[in-house]
C-alpha cells in the first residue's frame, strides 16, 4: 500500500519535472533573439556607459576649473529637486483620492486633467506659465495677481512652482498603481469600526500608499537633477542646475570638462541611490518586487 | 505567427536596422544651410538668400537653427558625421574654428574689393555687422531715457528691473564702459574692474537672457525697464519698433561668418551659396528685413534710407559703437566664462 502510494507520489514528480524540464527548455531563435536584443543592450547602454566611467576614472586627467561653484550648483540642483518632488506628491495625493473614491466618469476626467500636460510637452507647458505669468494683458494680471503675478516669474520659488507642476501627472500616475493596494474592504472595515474618513486616509490610504510615494519621489528626483531648459527659463539664468554648467562646457566644445563635472555629480549621487538601493534590497522589495 | 516566426522577424529587422547605421550617409542631398536662434534673423537668411538661390541654381535648400553652441560643430566636425554644409558663426567662434580646423576651404570666392577689409578668407567669408545695443521701454521711461551704460547702471535716476545677455562677451565691455573706459582702450580688458563694475548692478538683473527674441518680449511685456538687445530683433518687429527704443551708443558690434564645416558633402554648392549671398543685391535684401550692417559696402547703395539709418554699419551709428576683439575673446572665452558662472551663482 505504502510502495503502491511512494510509487504514484514518485510518478507524478517525474511527469512534473518532465514538464518544468519542457518548460525550461529554450528554443534556439528565442535564444539568438534575446541574445542578440542582449548585444544591443550593451552595445547601446551599457558599454558607452562603461567606457565613460572607465574613462573619467582612469584616463581623463582633466580637473575641474577652481573657481567653478561646483557645490553651490550641487547643492541648488538637489534642494529644487527635492522640494518639487516632494511637494508634487503631496499635491498629487488628493487627486489620487479622488480617482480611487470616484465614479467612472470623475476618474476618466480626472486622468485626462493628467495626461493632457503630459502630452503637451515640457517646453510648451514652461512657455504657457511664461505667458501666464509674465504677460501684461489683463486677464493674467487679474488671475495672478494673489499669486504675486508677474514679479513672481524668474525667481525660485516660480522654478519650484512649476517644476511641482510638470511632476504631479508623473506622481500621479505612479500612486494611482499604489492606489490599487488599498482594496474596498479594508475601506469598509475602518468604517464599520467607526473611524473618521480623514483618519481613515491616514491609517489605511497613506501606509498603503507608502511605497508608491516613494517610487514616485525617486523617479520625479531623478529627473529632476537633470533638468535645465525649466530652471534657466523660468529662473530668468538666476536658478541654474548643475545640468546648466555641463551644457555650458558642451556648447564650449570642452567635452571633457562638461564630462568630469557631470562624473562628480554622478558620483556625489551615488551616496543617496546607494542607501536607497541598500534599504531597498534588504527589505527584499526590488528582489520580490513586492 | 508563431512564437518563433516573431523572434525570426524581430531578428531580421534588428540585423536590418544595425547594417543601416552603420552605413555612412555619404550621399550628396539639399544643402543644409544653419542660422543662428531662429526668429527674425533666420527668417531674414530664408528670404533673403536661401529662397533666392534655390530659385538661381534649382539646388534645394534647408534652413536650419542652432545657438551658436560651438561644441555641437565642433563635434559633428571630428565625429566625421557632417550633416551641415553652411554655417553661419560669430567671429569668435569663427576665429576658433580655424585655430581647430573646422572649417573647409571655400572653392569659390566673392569679389574681394566690393568688401570692407579682411572679410574675406580661404575658410570663411564675413556675412554681417550685428549689433548688442541698450534698449529700453519708452514708457517706463517718459521723460528723461537711458542714453549710455552709465544709464544703465544707474539705478536711481533710471529705477526698474534690468536684463543682459548670459555671457560674459559684451557684458564685460559694457561695464567697463559704465565704469569710464574708453571705447578705445577697452582692450585687453581689465576683467577684475569689469566684475567689479558688473558686481553693482547685479542686484537689478531680473534676467539673463539667452535668446534675441527673449528681451523684445521683456521690454514689451515691462517685465524689466532696461535690457541690452540685439539690435536687429527689434527692427524686425513692428510692435517693438513703437514700443521700445535702442542707442547704438555704446553698442558692441560683432561680425559673422559664412564658413563650411570640414567634411561638408557639398562644398562647392555651398561655395556657391556664400559667393550667391555676399552679392550686393542679396545683402542688402537681407539689411532691409532685420537691420544688420551688410560687409559688402556695394550693398548700402541698395538699401532704402529708412532702414540704412539703423544699421550698425551706418557712419552716426558705427562712430559711437565699437567693434567686440574676436581674437582677445577666442583666447579668453573659457577662462572667463568659467567665472561668469561662478560669479552668476554667488
Amino acid at each position: 500500500m505504502v510502495g503502491t502510494k511512494r510509487g504514484a507520489h514518485q510518478d507524478s514528480m517525474a511527469k512534473l519535472e518532465g514538464k518544468i524540464g519542457k518548460r525550461r527548455r529554450i528554443q534556439p531563435t528565442v535564444a539568438i533573439g534575446a541574445s542578440a536584443l542582449l548585444l544591443l543592450m550593451s552595445g547601446l547602454y551599457w558599454f558607452p556607459l562603461m567606457w565613460w566611467l572607465a574613462k573619467n576614472l582612469l584616463g581623463d586627467r582633466t580637473s575641474l576649473p577652481a573657481d567653478l561653484p561646483f557645490i553651490a550648483l550641487v547643492e541648488r540642483t538637489l534642494i529644487v529637486s527635492v522640494v518639487g518632488a516632494t511637494i508634487s506628491i503631496i499635491a498629487a495625493y488628493p487627486l489620487m483620492l479622488i480617482w480611487r473614491l470616484s465614479g467612472v466618469v470623475a476618474k476618466q476626467i480626472t486622468v485626462s486633467l493628467m495626461v493632457i500636460p503630459m502630452v503637451m510637452g515640457l517646453l510648451a507647458r514652461n512657455y504657457s506659465w511664461l505667458g501666464m505669468l509674465a504677460s501684461n494683458k489683463p486677464l493674467p494680471s487679474m488671475g495672478w495677481s494673489w499669486l504675486g503675478g508677474a514679479s513672481l516669474m524668474y525667481t525660485r520659488l516660480s522654478v519650484y512652482i512649476v517644476m511641482t507642476c510638470v511632476f504631479i501627472p508623473i506622481s500621479f500616475f505612479i500612486l494611482i498603481q499604489g492606489a490599487s493596494y488599498v482594496s474596498q474592504s479594508h475601506l469598509d472595515a475602518a468604517k464599520t469600526l467607526g473611524t473618521p474618513d480623514w483618519k481613515i486616509v491616514f491609517v489605511v490610504v497613506l501606509p498603503l500608499t507608502f511605497r508608491a510615494a516613494a517610487l514616485a519621489f525617486g523617479l520625479t528626483l531623478a529627473m529632476s537633477v537633470g533638468f535645465f531648459i525649466t530652471p534657466h527659463m523660468i529662473g530668468g539664468g538666476k536658478v541654474d542646475f548643475i545640468s546648466n554648467a555641463i551644457l555650458t562646457f558642451v556648447n564650449f566644445g570642452r567635452f571633457g570638462l562638461a564630462s568630469k563635472l557631470a562624473l562628480n555629480f554622478v558620483a556625489i549621487m551615488m551616496v543617496p541611490a546607494a542607501v536607497i538601493m541598500v534599504y531597498a534590497f534588504r527589505r527584499r522589495r526590488l528582489v520580490s518586487g513586492r | 505567427m508563431s512564437l518563433n516566426d516573431y523572434y525570426r522577424i524581430s531578428l531580421m529587422a534588428l540585423v536590418i536596422v544595425m547594417l543601416c547605421s552603420c552605413t555612412k550617409s555619404g550621399s550628396q542631398g539639399p544643402l543644409t544651410v544653419v542660422s543662428y536662434g531662429g526668429g527674425a534673423y533666420q527668417q531674414s537668411h530664408k528670404t533673403a538668400f536661401c529662397e533666392p538661390f534655390a530659385q538661381s541654381t534649382g539646388i534645394q535648400v534647408n534652413s536650419v537653427v542652432w545657438n551658436a553652441d560651438y561644441g555641437k560643430l565642433k563635434a559633428m566636425v571630428e565625429s566625421g558625421n557632417v550633416s551641415w554644409d553652411v554655417v553661419d558663426v560669430t567671429a569668435a567662434e569663427y576665429a576658433r574654428g580655424r585655430r581647430e580646423s573646422l572649417f573647409a576651404k571655400l572653392s569659390e570666392r566673392p569679389r574681394e574689393d566690393e568688401f570692407l577689409p579682411n572679410s574675406i578668407a580661404d575658410d570663411g567669408v564675413a556675412n554681417v555687422y550685428w549689433g548688442t545695443v541698450l534698449a529700453f521701454n519708452r514708457s517706463a521711461f517718459p521723460s528723461k531715457q537711458p542714453k549710455s551704460w552709465a544709464d544703465f547702471w544707474n539705478v536711481k535716476e533710471f529705477p526698474g528691473a534690468r536684463a543682459l545677455y548670459d555671457d560674459p562677451r559684451g557684458n564685460l565691455e559694457f561695464a567697463l564702459l559704465a565704469d569710464g573706459v574708453s571705447r578705445e582702450q577697452l582692450y585687453p580688458l581689465d576683467v577684475e574692474r569689469a566684475f567689479r563694475k558688473l558686481d553693482e548692478v547685479k542686484p537689478q538683473i531680473r534676467v539673463w537672457w539667452t535668446d534675441g527674441t527673449q528681451p523684445v518680449q521683456l521690454l514689451l511685456n515691462n517685465s524689466v525697464a532696461v535690457s541690452s538687445a540685439w539690435s536687429g530683433r527689434i527692427y524686425a518687429s513692428p510692435q517693438a519698433q513703437s514700443d521700445i527704443s535702442y542707442t547704438f551708443n555704446g553698442a558692441g558690434l560683432e561680425l559673422d561668418y559664412w564658413v563650411i564645416p570640414r567634411g561638408s558633402q557639398n562644398v562647392a554648392a555651398a561655395s556657391r551659396f556664400i559667393a550667391f549671398s555676399s552679392q550686393p543685391e542679396t545683402m542688402a535684401r537681407q539689411a532691409e528685413l532685420v537691420g544688420y550692417g551688410p560687409v559688402n559696402v556695394q550693398a548700402l547703395s541698395h538699401v532704402s534710407e529708412k532702414a540704412k539709418s539703423q544699421l550698425p554699419t551706418f557712419k552716426a551709428n558705427w562712430d559711437v559703437s565699437f567693434v567686440i576683439n574676436s581674437e582677445w575673446w577666442a583666447l579668453n572665452e573659457e577662462r572667463i566664462k568659467t567665472r561668469w558662472l561662478s560669479w552668476k551663482g554667488k
